[in-house]
């Protein structure tokens, strides 16, 4: 390539883990590049495919109606109308549903974007976004979301089953079964290792899955993880043969002590769950990505728009699990959409091995050849 | 006293019953699956329903999966 060695001394320090990030130089992640073979970008007047496809921009309104087209499908009648399937965004082979609500069924959904795959406690996985089930304006919306996010694992809480309600009523859980997607229990709601303990088994129970997003809060305001209770927490499912995936605030040594334990996964906040508010903290998250770097780390909670999530995975995590992002949206199923790109996106450009940011500028034409009207320079 | 704490609630019992037939009493299944119970603090499982008795006084939950993030 014939690039001088200079001495950078330009280049911001904070910088250093996302430049050294990605393959060789010149060499493209085999994985990654979704485009024909051939068209050489360097050849000038050929266009590399578009891999974006749009149509005219028509916006809605109607939060829950979907603007038609930002999601690839023709317009559905009612969004909430529980039992119209639409045709899916994602495409996606028919499910294949097991009686056996004990056996884990296999994904069988396909995220048309990536080849990328990866393995989340114990789980294959091809869309490294998550997706909450909470706040959705209906059944249907969420069932949309989850096909335009490509998400592959979905999480639920566990609640008292309402036994005055009438029985025949389409479970949460037989059309997110019927969905083909893993349904990952979380113990949201729970304020001690106590309390979160009995409701991992009793999700265990109720599942059949040893999958738990544990959860401990420590403050109704902010939601803030309890990390005495959660570490006890974490320690007790372990041992009962749990595999945890723990929800975490973005200190280091708390993440690391998650870790330590056995952890599958740690997953600290990018802000309050629910806040929308983005990543509040990237050194923190950074620091943990480079004291964990073994560790599966998923950014979860606080993600609030597509940037959010392509950020994350910029800095080197390997999911994110977002909810209220989805669900609060004007538009929750385009914001799907928008959630399974930006993953991509973030994750390849972290692959490709950015640019340092630098204090100054540097041209990036050649000085050589210019011409000169100045008759003291020739 | 002849009640248990049911979801919270108080619900009578005419002495001792199966959690196989609490279920049945309240117009559910046991046999449809994602449903978990516990007694105290007790998880009891599926494969015990039939032979765990709940008393008077006792405290159950009975709960299943629900939206969340």
């Amino acid at each position: 390539m014939g690039q001088s060695q200079q001495q950078i001394t330009d280049v911001d320090p904070e910088n250093a883990a996302e430049v050294e990030a990605g393959s060789e130089r010149g060499t493209e992640p085999r994985s990654t590049v979704h485009r024909p073979p051939s068209t050489d970008s360097d050849q000038r007047g050929t266009e590399p495919p578009s891999t974006v496809h749009r149509q005219p921009s028509t916006d809605s309104d109607e939060r829950g109606a979907e603007p038609r087209s930002t999601v690839h499908r023709p317009p559905s009648s009612d969004a909430d109308q529980r039992g119209t399937e639409p045709p899916s965004t994602v495409h996606r082979p028919p499910s294949t549903d097991s009686d056996q609500w004990g056996a884990e069924p296999r994904s069988t959904v396909h995220s048309p974007q990536s080849t990328d795959s990866w393995s989340l406690a114990g789980l294959q996985l091809r869309s490294r976004v998550l997706l909450g089930s909470s706040g959705y304006p209906g059944m249907q919306t969420l069932l949309d979301s989850i096909d335009a996010s490509g998400a592959e694992v979905v999480t639920v809480a566990v609640r008292r089953v309402d036994l005055q309600a009438p029985v025949d009523q389409e479970s949460l859980l037989g059309a997110l079964r019927r969905r083909g997607v893993h349904v990952l229990p979380n113990t949201a709601g729970c304020y001690t290792a106590r309390e979160a303990v009995l409701t991992a088994q009793l999700a265990r129970e109720a599942l059949g899955t040893d999958l738990v997003k544990l959860e401990v809060i420590g403050d109704d305001e902010t939601l803030y993880p309890d990390a005495v209770q959660l570490l006890r927490a974490a320690e007790e499912l372990i041992g009962d043969r749990f595999r945890v995936l723990a929800y975490c605030g973005d200190d280091p040594v708390t993440a690391r002590k998650l870790a330590d334990l056995g952890c599958d996964a740690v997953m600290p906040l990018a802000a309050p769950i629910g806040s929308g508010m983005g990543i509040l903290n990237p050194y923190a998250l950074r620091i943990i990505r480079e004291m964990l770097p073994d560790t599966t780390l998923v950014v979860d909670a606080g993600i609030g728009t597509a940037s959010d999530a392509a950020r994350a995975m910029e800095l080197g995590y390997d999911g994110v699990l977002l909810n209220t992002a989805v669900a609060g949206a004007k538009h929750p199923a385009t914001m799907a959409a928008a959630m399974a790109r930006a993953v991509e996106a973030g994750r390849l450009a972290r692959s490709a091995g950015r640019v340092p940011r630098r204090r100054f500028g540097r041209a990036s034409s050649p000085a050589e050849g210019r011409i000169s009207i100045n008759p003291d320079r020739p | 006293m002849s009640a248990i704490t049911l979801n919270g609630s108080p619900h009578e019992l005419a002495g001792e019953v199966t959690i196989d037939e609490l279920l049945r009493r309240l117009g559910r299944d046991p046999a449809v699956p994602g449903v978990a119970v516990a007694v105290g603090d007790r998880v009891v499982r599926r494969s015990e329903w039939e032979q765990t008795r709940v008393r008077p006084g006792d405290r159950v939950e009975v709960v299943t999966a629900a939206q969340g993030g």
